[in-house]
């Protein structure tokens, strides 16, 4: 066999090895079995959950979502069954996923955010933990510790001491000014890995009835209209404090094929995150991973990791 | 496409599938008919749909990557599925060349960037589509009961597919109801010169009924044909002058305002029936969390779905009628 025709696509988040470096992105790929049908969730890097909150949570009344240019308005709310129901209906289901499992964690306060980080803490299998902090649809969506750096460091610093050797993954707001200072917060209080980044808000109006579409007004865009802004944030918490602390990031906004996520590797993610192209085309997930196999077979890379923060 | 985790199943119930446009013609006041031809394993999946259930269909191509606009899906529903392209097309001579397996029609107003890509499809192209998605309508357990499918405008394609089903599985006492904005809805599924002088009186007017043994009462909003007024309306006179029917199971596609007055009407008669929600979708298969209605329920449901809110697309888009909250 030609030594370039199997490039090793795993990577490391923490101790965590993803056998490749494409997850799903938390809020648009449900709790995996919704997705069964559609793409062989065996070959995933790994799975990131839907928010799941301490008490089940309805969410927002609809209209819940909107179609805008090359992208998409949600403000869905952090609909979520709720601690108890996950635990008792999805974990066993999750159970089933031969890849990395990671809940994503949403609370009001911080003994919630505990309460719920501490439940899962060492469930099967559950191999990390990524807090949102960065709901911009509900006012207690957790927004407020995204974007206060004293806060977030008081949030992370709380569950990485209910949740000592968990994989914690911190997934940024980009609604703030700047963002390397978020970044460097939950770097220092504790955080493992850092994603970025959550939705931006916005909204669209009706112009005939001269009412919001959204049922709350305003959402937060996602979709290929956001990557490059996404894309840019990326590269500048990798040089500005990724890189610095040797803590992988874990990139998303808008990716929808392989040459996107190929971006955000090269702009210093470790991993990458699909969400919103997955409502369209679960299959893309499967199409990124073989695209990012052919450019490191064009380019005669033997690694993945090779190509991680490469932009020249 | 993937197989699910554990086990393998010998025939995936739903899919990512590619489907050919095999024709597309105009049929009257903006509306399409788009009918898809799929071959092999998508086809065997596709021919188990049920009326209700619907196709979520990418109206861009999808594997040119600087292509992102529209950017979802359209859900479609299923206006008829037959291995016999005639029974889909009774009126063109021929099938075209080159299309064999099983034939799927959807029919879909022009209304937006999405149907507009649909609308230049010819006859050929590739079409992505999921599907089939979501729950269909329930089959009454005797096939002597009488059913009345009551539909408005794009609601009633997902009526003309269960009339067949209903049809094939041995029904004889079905009648529909069909209600639009105009006399030009019907103008291409309509045999307009073999209306009764009462509209209220039932007749083989309606071809995509008609094929499935149904008669059908007309109604325009406009009052250019058939009962003049709302198709509920229509009903619900019928109803008081035909007592046979008062034992009647329902079923309803179309505009949330006639869904409701269709609820209101069963529940003052006492009828039971179930109702084909449409809503704004994103993705179609419970991912988003888009496309919720209100239903009477107590706390989170034994299937985890949270709170007073299912989705149209996994939990729906069927519904038992007495169960949607409306306001």
């Amino acid at each position: 066999m030609e030594p370039f025709n199997q490039p090793d696509l795993s990577v490391h988040l923490g101790k965590v090895q993803l056998a490749n470096p494409v997850l799903t992105a938390s809020g648009t790929c449900g709790y995996s079995m919704e997705l069964r049908d559609f793409v062989d969730l065996t070959r995933l890097g790994g799975f990131i959950t839907k928010s799941i909150t301490l008490e089940p949570r309805p969410g927002n009344p609809p209209q819940r979502t909107c179609e805008t240019h090359s992208g998409m308005l949600n403000a869905i709310g952090l609909a979520n069954v709720g601690l108890e129901l996950f635990c008792e209906e999805k974990i066993p289901l999750l159970q089933r996923l031969p890849v990395p499992v990671f809940v994503n964690v949403a609370g009001k306060t911080i003994e919630e955010y505990v309460a719920v980080a501490s439940r899962l803490y060492g469930l099967e299998p559950v191999r990390g933990l990524e807090l949102n902090v960065s709901c911009p649809n509900v006012r207690e969506g957790g927004m407020t510790f995204g974007k206060d750096p004293r806060l977030l460091a008081e949030l992370v610093r709380a569950v990485r001491k209910a949740c000592p050797d968990t994989l914690l993954i911190v997934k940024l707001t980009p609604n703030v000014t700047d963002i390397t200072l978020l970044a460097r917060a939950a770097v220092d209080a504790g955080a493992d890995v850092l994603s970025l980044v959550n939705t931006f808000t916005g909204m669209a109006i009706d112009i005939e009835t001269r009412k919001p579409v959204l049922g709350n007004r305003v959402g937060g865009l996602s979709g290929p209209a956001i990557k490059p802004i996404a894309l840019y944030l990326v590269h500048q918490v990798y040089q500005a404090v990724a890189k610095p602390a040797g803590i992988p990031l874990i990139g998303l906004g808008g990716i929808t094929c392989s040459h996107d996520a190929l971006e955000f590797i090269l702009a210093g993610a470790t991993a990458v995150s699909v969400g919103t192209a997955v409502l369209v085309r679960p299959s893309c997930l499967v199409q990124i991973i073989d695209g990012i196999q052919t450019y490191l077979i064009r380019y005669r890379c033997k690694k993945v990791t090779e190509i991680i923060g490469s932009l020249q | 496409m993937g197989n699910s985790i554990g086990q393998t199943p010998k025939m995936p119930r739903r899919g990512e599938f590619t489907a050919r446009v095999a024709d597309q013609i105009h049929l009257g006041d903006g509306n399409n008919s788009l009918l898809l031809a799929l071959a092999g394993q998508p086809a065997d999946c596709l021919a188990q749909a049920k009326a209700g259930q619907f196709i979520q269909v990418a109206c861009r191509d999808l594997n040119d990557f600087r292509q992102t606009d529209p950017l979802l899906r359209r859900p479609f529903s299923i206006a008829g599925i037959s291995k016999n392209y005639q029974q889909l097309r009774p009126h063109s001579d021929a099938k075209p060349a080159g299309f064999e397996g099983l034939f799927l029609e959807i029919i879909y107003r022009v209304l937006g960037p999405g149907t507009a890509w649909l609308s230049r499809q010819k006859a050929g192209d590739s079409i992505n589509l999921l599907g089939p998605l979501g729950n269909g309508f329930s089959l009454p357990g005797d096939p002597n009961e009488k059913v009345i499918l009551i539909g408005g405008g794009v609601g009633l394609p997902p009526l003309y597919f269960l009339a067949d089903q209903l049809s094939q599985a041995g029904f004889t006492n079905l009648l529909g109801f069909a209600g639009a904005r105009t006399k030009s809805h019907f103008e291409t599924a309509a045999n307009l010169a073999k209306l009764p002088s009462d509209p209220l009186i039932p007749a083989a007017v309606l071809e995509p009924f008609a094929r499935s043994k149904t008669d059908a009462i007309l109604a325009t909003e406009d009052r250019s044909i058939g009962f003049p007024g709302s198709i509920v309306q229509a009903l619900e006179m019928f109803l008081q002058k035909r007592s046979d029917w008062n034992q009647a199971r329902i079923y309803t596609c179309g505009p949330k305002g006639m869904l409701k007055a269709v609820a209101d009407l069963a529940r003052r008669h006492n009828l039971a029936g179930q109702v084909c929600m449409e809503n704004y979708m994103s993705c179609g298969i419970g991912l988003c969390q888009s496309c919720v209605v209100a239903v009477k329920t107590a706390a989170a449901e034994p299937d985890g779905t949270a709170g007073k809110y299912k989705l149209v697309c996994s939990n729906g888009p069927v519904f038992d009628m007495e169960k949607i909250i409306w306001d």
